[in-house]
């Protein structure tokens, strides 16, 4: 018996995920606002505020002027330096569309600003689904896959444009079929259903 | 039920180094290559959790250090150093840090307790006098922008870094197999031929470990540099690192005191004893090799 619980001992430590760095190291709260258009879903505005610590690197980085706000070219060199990287891994966001994923190529208008301290970050991610007069289903997770970064809905994460048109519901869950970062985190994840409001 | 114990055993052999990455960030990195396989969820809640205390942790740090840049007074200082100490234990408590190199390590031949708790700060301090001077190289001599200059001689360190891992495993595994083809196995022999695979010296794998800066003694300083409190900031590195190496170090004692246990149970069954310390050995020597091949051909 102790043998085994030895063995044991040593094949959990040696199966534990080896970074050698270990992680998380940027921290950020994460809310959705949930855009809607004429035609159904248009997409999500994104908005991201990052912890004090790693703010500060990005101020000192992209806040030339150091007025401590970032103007329209700062924005734009944010972007380039520190934003547009992440199309590499999807902006971190995730979609299901009736249960098929759909990949995000691209966001639109990126905005970074400085506020108490810390650095926020707001995009869309276009996603359009025609609204028809039964509900369709669409899931959005957001989180960082290699878990550098750990994302955290705030206590008010969901907020809804242009949806008086539609009836809507949603909630938040874990996932716990896509676990991420070698299996060890269930992601957060965002359903919402929709359809035509009944005349 | 042996089968089966067995075959759990295989497994975890066979998957255990697959889980090892560069670990880069993906605000400036490349795009992420797939060298992991997914291991059963058996921590989900251990690692939220590990990550929300971090990010409370980062805040009070954050929170305090303002006080301190502002009142300037002992009050805030105390309950900094006591939680920069503990961001430490809980930073390297997560995936990462060098516990399952250092744990494997120690598996790879016999050793004291003591190496295990010096090999865990060794590894700590010299990963974050790495990210210091990093920062402080960056700050007052290059004066580049943090995040691609960081990223970039991170990227180097860490292929010099999973090399010396790897060569080390070779060595390591070199020397336990040809500790095989050795025969002490007359009566009184037993304690001889296990320590044939004492370490002699810790600190190559120390340097190989703890030469790739830590990015969250990177962000500390920084932080501290952006509110002029240069000393500030290495006195909460300082106190990071002796935090991260008590997490370290406890991989490595566990590891030591596990081989003991588990040698123990053939006491009195000598040869048992020598070939189930060589096994170990050369599963340990095995691992080193694996996780620094797989950190390497993530990292270049």
């Amino acid at each position: 018996m102790r043998f085994r619980l030895c063995i044991l001992a040593i094949l959990f430590f040696a199966s534990q995920p080896d970074t050698v760095f270990s992680h998380p190291h940027v921290f950020i709260d994460n809310s959705i606002k949930i855009v809607f258009s004429k035609e159904g879903l248009a997409g999500f505005e994104v908005m991201w505020i990052f912890d004090e610590m790693f703010s500060s690197m990005l101020v000192h980085d992209f806040d030339k002027n150091i007025n401590g706000k970032f103007e329209a070219d700062e924005i734009e060199q944010v972007k380039n330096g520190a934003f547009s990287n992440l199309r590499k891994f999807q902006y971190f966001t995730y979609i299901k569309i009736n249960g098929k994923p759909f990949r995000v190529q691209f966001v639109k208008g990126f905005s970074a600003k400085i506020e108490k301290d810390k650095v926020s970050y707001r995009f869309f991610v276009p996603c359009h689904v025609q609204a028809i007069c039964s509900f369709k289903e669409v899931k959005i997770s957001i989180y960082d896959k290699s878990f550098y970064s750990s994302l955290f809905l705030t206590n008010t994460p969901v907020s809804f444009q242009n949806a008086s048109s539609y009836d809507y519901q949603y909630n938040i869950g874990k996932n716990t079929k896509e676990p991420y970062y070698f299996g060890q985190i269930y992601p957060e994840e965002l359903t919402i259903k929709f359809r035509i409001k009944d005349e | 039920m042996n089968r089966v114990f067995w075959a759990v055993f295989c497994c975890f052999l066979f998957f255990s180094p697959l889980t090892s990455t560069a670990g880069d960030n993906p605000f400036v990195s490349k795009e992420p290559r797939k060298t992991s396989a997914d291991l059963p969820t058996h921590a989900s809640k251990i690692f939220t959790k590990i990550a929300l205390w971090q990010h409370k942790l980062n805040n009070e740090l954050t929170r305090l250090t303002k006080e301190l840049k502002t009142t300037k007074s002992k009050n805030a200082l105390i309950p900094l150093i006591l939680l920069s100490f503990l961001y430490g234990v809980i930073h390297a408590a997560g995936p990462g840090h060098g516990k399952t190199i250092s744990f494997s390590y120690f598996l790879s031949g016999k050793s004291q307790v003591r190496k295990g708790i010096l090999l865990g700060n060794l590894i700590s301090f010299l990963h974050t006098f790495s990210a210091v001077l990093i920062v402080l190289g960056i700050y007052f001599i290059f004066r580049k922008s943090y995040l691609s200059s960081f990223e970039t001689v991170s990227q180097k360190l860490k292929i010099v870094s999973f090399s010396l891992v790897v060569l080390i495993g070779l060595a390591l595994l070199i020397s336990s197999l040809l500790s095989l083809r050795q025969n002490h196995l007359q009566k009184g022999e037993a304690d001889r031929a296990i320590s044939c695979l004492d370490h002699k010296g810790i600190l190559p794998i120390a340097i190989a470990v703890g030469v790739v800066p830590c990015p969250g003694v990177v962000i500390i300083m920084l932080f501290s540099l952006s509110q002029n409190l240069l000393a500030t900031g290495l006195m909460l590195s300082f106190f990071m690192a002796l935090g991260m190496g008590m997490t370290i170090s406890f991989a490595g004692v566990l590891s030591i005191v596990g081989q003991e246990g588990l040698l123990r149970c053939f006491s009195g069954r000598n040869k048992a004893r020598i070939y189930g310390q060589r096994a170990l050995s050369v599963f340990g020597s095995l691992l080193i090799v694996l996780f620094g091949m797989i950190l390497l051909l993530g990292a270049i």
